[in-house]
């Protein structure tokens, strides 16, 4: 088991008002299964996957990371935990502007001080694989939104993380360029890794051999069977 | 740590105007920095090239008389050191006594020269002070009569590049003096400088009997110099002295006057001494300005280093929050912003050492500060690596908090834009109020300055200064010639009087003890100033007669008998009746005359003291009891009032009549006025320096005000669109932007206000006479640093608040 989750919550606050975005959400996701989230907007899946993936956390609740409860811990903790584990794709993919594409891959493993060496032969790799190494000394900038995602993708495997974090990542893309990140997600999948996808489109939460529906901070429909087109 | 200086440049080439307000404004801090850190490095090491500087000391004293006034002199009786040695052998290793030359000229083969800084000195003058020697042998320099050692300047003056040992010089009575030791010319940082040094063996050689040299202890006229022995306690010359004065000077008693003397250290003299009859020297309290200035300045450009880095967090946020998100822990992201504040200042030394290598050479600067000031970063590398140290502590310092905002936001926050763009204003405000209050303080400093020197300038002297020439006439053959020069001189239309004088107004006159006649008729002893003057000086220089009369050339009791005094006297005095008072000079009573007349009060010292009880006496030029070889250096000043419109002219005559007259002098003349100014250059630089340095300080905190207003506009376009349609002018937008800022600047104006009121106010307690501080230049400095930082926005905000509304919105 990857995740775990009892009682999650999550309050906003305000001097004025209290908004709620989690209530009780309760949750399991087995290791290397690919969980496909949907809900309308403000349902509270992004806040979930926030939290899921460490850069949150819960107001109430309690959730075990790889076995490990983490709902209490401070930032630098998260932090290590992250930066081993977690992958990030997110909808406006979040590249650094300033940074080219070798390097925006490979951050995550500059934070986790892999060697030099190590380093330049795993990003040669994933930049090969997600076929964008031509771009390499590229700017974000002077990339389609689908090369940037497919960097993004690179970047969020380039740690060879346990979990990948994806937050509608076709969301700014046409549907060419959106299919073709899929396969990639797909991809990984096979290869082993669990994901956890939030999405509005039907099509790609498909994808997932599970979707769980949520409306106003809860989990409204948990279907394991979904089936991969 | 490669990455990072990559992100760096390439952040600096994206934000290029961002980047250039900050290196430019970093870089002239960082100018400023370094060329007054040279001038007060140069200040504050003065005569430290001296081995022995540790036991050198100056011996300086004071007279005080009867009634409390005292002088203070820096020069002491040539028969002290002398004595001091032999009383106090187990204290004193040496002593060294430099005297003021009679020569002002030094003549070899035709050619002749002036030379200010000429002394006569003791042998022990190379054992004392360190010199490098170019030839000659400085144990046995100076030790016989009629030789002199000379500087490198003076041996290639007259005799080239050649070895000058052996030859000779000859001064003004035509005296052949051997030259025996060429040393290298004094460096720039020393107190006491000199370009010909004669042996003090000869005539001026005290007496051994202790009548006569007690009777000189109390005619100071040279500077004396004590190397004490390692084993000497400085600290109990004071009480020394005063044991030394008890057994030695009993005669002062005798008139009801006083004596005490201390010692100076030789490295403090350039800036701690106070005391009179002194070489210029420097001011302590305007390198206190100078670096109050630089830090200043260089505060200003840290600040706009923080204010721009946090106004634009909002472009930095998501990277930050990224970072954290793919593990940056929060060191790294300081060093990463500190990083990049330090090369940006980096960037800032190196144009700032650019700038100052390309400004100092240039002959304004060098008149400016008043000597050649030069980096010279290749030929001093240490000097190099504390300049790149300093370049590299300034970005740490600047990057500091901007470093620790940064890095600071929840990576969440950071990266969803839940970041508020308005963190940090209230710092940001807080520093714009700081800039404002440092650049409108200085400013007004600046303003308040110039008002005391223009009042110190237009000040009625009770005397006229301006178009009055001063010739200098050297010799007793050529003085004795006056009445015939001054009847030559008023054939010239151009000449509206003729006087002769022994002294030049503004100069230290001290106070001599004299026994004067009270307002009861008995003789009491007085302390007083005394000025020698020679026919008409007193119509001459135009100073006006309030009682009785002038001298007059038809009486010839006027001369050697006859007193002029001035109210102050008068008032000391406590007479009704001045006119007939008996006055005699000394404490001997001699030269024993009447008052004739009274002259109204005038500044003939500089205005930082007051106008002190003064007798004019009538210089009969009699040298007739003088012995020959004193003759030539006999000096006077001779003022020529001369018709404005027809100076040129008429100084043209002037210079052919005296060429005639004395061709053994190339002619020397200045003006009264000139001479006046001189008294206040110090003051003329430190105002024209810290007005610049205002200049600079408002400059830079503009250039961040602009950045600030940049990025304010930026944040506010959606908002200002909103208000162009709902109809506000441009004007209002303008003001709506402007209006925080001008509060603040408001409120710095009174801060600085109050601290420019206190530093001026104790700067003036230096003058006798100032200028009341005008609350009218603070207000200026504000409205003049609000005004400019208005533009400033305004030319920053200009494009959007003129802008078409729908622009503005669609940006949003």
């Amino acid at each position: 088991m990857i995740i775990e989750t009892q009682g999650l919550k999550k309050l906003y606050r305000t001097q004025l008002v209290e908004t709620t975005a989690l209530e009780a959400v309760t949750l399991t996701i087995e290791a290397g299964q690919f969980v496909s989230i949907m809900g309308p907007s403000g349902c509270g899946k992004s806040t979930l996957l926030h939290i899921l993936g460490l850069i949150d956390t819960p107001s109430d609740g309690r959730y075990r990371f790889l076995g490990e409860d983490v709902s209490r811990y401070p930032e630098s903790r998260r932090a290590a935990i992250r930066k081993r584990n977690i992958g990030f794709v997110f909808q406006s993919f979040n590249l650094i502007d300033e940074l080219t594409v070798y390097e925006n891959v490979e951050l995550p493993l500059v934070y986790a001080k892999v060697p030099p060496r190590e380093r330049k032969a795993k990003v040669d790799a994933v930049l090969e694989r997600m076929d964008i190494a031509h771009r390499r000394e590229h700017m974000p900038g002077q990339l389609s939104g689908g090369q940037q995602q497919r960097v993004a993708v690179a970047r969020a495997v380039a740690n060879q993380p346990n979990l990948i974090l994806a937050d509608e990542p076709t969301g700014n893309l046409d549907s060419e360029h959106g299919a073709e990140v899929m396969k990639i997600l797909i991809k990984l999948h096979e290869e082993g890794t669990s994901i956890v996808m939030v999405t509005h489109s039907p099509e790609n939460a498909a994808y997932g051999e599970r979707t769980i529906r949520m409306l106003d901070g809860r989990i409204l429909a948990d279907n394991s069977a979904g089936a991969r087109s | 740590m490669k990455t990072y200086l990559k992100v760096a440049l390439r952040n600096l080439g994206r934000e290029k105007m961002y980047a250039l307000l900050n290196v430019a404004g970093l870089a002239l801090g960082i100018a400023c920095c370094l060329t007054l850190g040279l001038y007060l490095f140069g200040e504050l090491t003065y005569d430290l090239h001296h081995v022995n500087r540790d036991r050198i000391y100056r011996i300086a004293n004071r007279f005080t008389f009867g009634d409390g006034r005292s002088t203070d002199f820096a020069i002491t009786s040539p028969a002290l050191g002398p004595m001091l040695a032999e009383e106090y052998p187990d204290y004193i290793a040496s002593f060294v006594r430099f005297r003021k030359s009679q020569s002002a000229v030094l003549r070899h083969e035709g050619e002749v020269a002036y030379w200010d800084d000429m002394y006569v000195a003791d042998a022990s003058v190379f054992e004392v002070f360190t010199h490098k020697i170019l030839w000659g042998d400085r144990s046995t320099a100076l030790t016989e009569p009629n030789t002199i050692a000379i500087s490198r300047r003076v041996a290639r003056r007259y005799f080239g590049d050649q070895n000058p040992v052996g030859e000779s010089l000859a001064n003004d009575a035509g005296i052949q003096m051997q030259v025996v030791l060429v040393f290298d010319d004094l460096p720039e940082s020393t107190h006491l400088r000199y370009d010909a040094l004669i042996a003090y063996k000869g005539g001026l050689e005290i007496p051994a009997d202790i009548t006569t040299r007690r009777a000189l202890l109390g005619d100071p006229n040279g500077f004396t110099y004590l190397l004490l022995k390692k084993s000497a306690d400085a600290a109990r010359f004071p009480g020394m002295l005063k044991t030394f004065a008890d057994k030695n000077m009993g005669i002062l008693a005798s008139v009801n006057a006083k004596w005490n003397g201390w010692l100076e250290p030789l490295a403090g003299i350039h800036l701690n001494s106070t005391v009179g009859y002194d070489r210029p020297r420097g001011n302590r309290f305007y390198l206190y300005a100078f670096a109050s200035v630089a830090v200043f300045i260089l505060a200003i450009a840290c600040i706009n280093y923080v204010n721009l880095a946090t106004a634009r967090a909002a472009q930095r946020t998501r990277a930050v929050g990224l970072r954290k998100i793919l593990g940056a822990g929060r060191m790294s992201l300081i060093a990463q912003h500190l990083g990049e504040a330090a090369l940006f200042s980096l960037l800032a030394t190196v144009l700032g050492v650019i700038i100052v290598e390309v400004l100092l050479p240039l002959p304004g600067v060098t008149a400016l500060f008043g000597k050649p000031l030069t980096l010279d970063l290749f030929g001093r590398p240490l000097l190099g690596l504390g300049v790149l140290g300093f370049g590299i502590l300034v970005g740490l310092v600047a990057g500091a908090y901007p470093a620790a905002y940064l890095s600071s936001f929840a990576p969440l926050a950071a990266l969803v834009g839940r970041y508020q763009p308005g963190g940090g204003l209230r710092l940001r405000e807080t520093l714009v109020f700081v800039q404002f209050a440092i650049s409108i303080g200085v400013i007004a400093c600046t303003l308040l300055m110039g008002q005391q020197l223009r009042f110190v300038a237009s000040k009625g002297l009770g005397f006229e200064k301006e178009n009055r020439v001063l010739f200098t006439m050297r010799g007793a053959d050529l003085i004795e010639r006056e009445e015939l020069i001054a009847t030559e001189l008023e054939k010239n239309p151009g000449v509206q009087g003729v006087a002769m004088s022994a002294s030049i107004m503004g100069q230290d006159v001290g106070i001599l003890t004299g026994k004067v006649e009270n307002e009861e008729g008995r003789i009491v002893d007085f302390g007083f100033s005394l000025t020698t003057v020679g026919d008409d000086y007193i119509p001459v220089m135009g100073i006006e007669i309030v009682k009785g009369r002038d001298f007059s050339r038809r009486l010839l009791t006027d001369v050697g008998a006859s007193y002029v005094v001035n109210e102050t006297f008068v008032r000391a005095m406590g007479w009704k009746d001045p006119i007939g008072k008996r006055i005699a000079l000394g404490a001997a009573g001699i030269v024993p005359g009447r008052v004739i007349g009274v002259a109204k009060d005038f500044n003939y010292k500089s205005l930082r003291t007051a106008i002190e009880p003064l007798a004019i006496f009538r210089d009969d030029a009699d040298f007739s009891q003088l012995p020959a070889v004193q003759r030539p250096f006999q000096v006077r000043q001779l003022v020529v009032k001369v018709a404005p419109q027809e100076m040129g002219a008429t100084l043209g005559q002037i210079q052919k009549l005296f060429a005639e007259l004395d061709p053994g002098h190339p002619l020397q003349y200045t003006f009264v006025d000139v001479e006046l100014d001189k008294l206040y250059t110090s003051e003329q630089r430190l105002m024209k320096l810290i007005g610049i340095f205002a200049a600079i300080c408002i400059f830079v905190a503009c250039l961040g005000l602009f950045g600030l207003a940049a990025s304010n506009t930026e944040q506010r376009t959606k908002e200002i669109g909103i208000r162009k349609v709902l109809g506000a002018s441009t004007l209002e937008i303008i003001l709506l932007l402007a209006r925080r800022v001008l509060v603040l600047i408001g409120a710095g104006a009174v801060v600085a206000s109050i601290a420019a009121w206190i530093a001026m106010h104790q700067w003036l307690a230096g003058f006798a006479y100032r200028s009341a501080l005008n609350p009218a230049y603070f207000v200026l400095a504000a409205l003049g640093a609000g005004a400019v930082a208005l533009l400033t926005m305004a030319l920053q905000s200009w494009r959007t608040a003129h802008g078409d509304p729908v622009e503005a919105l669609r940006y949003e």
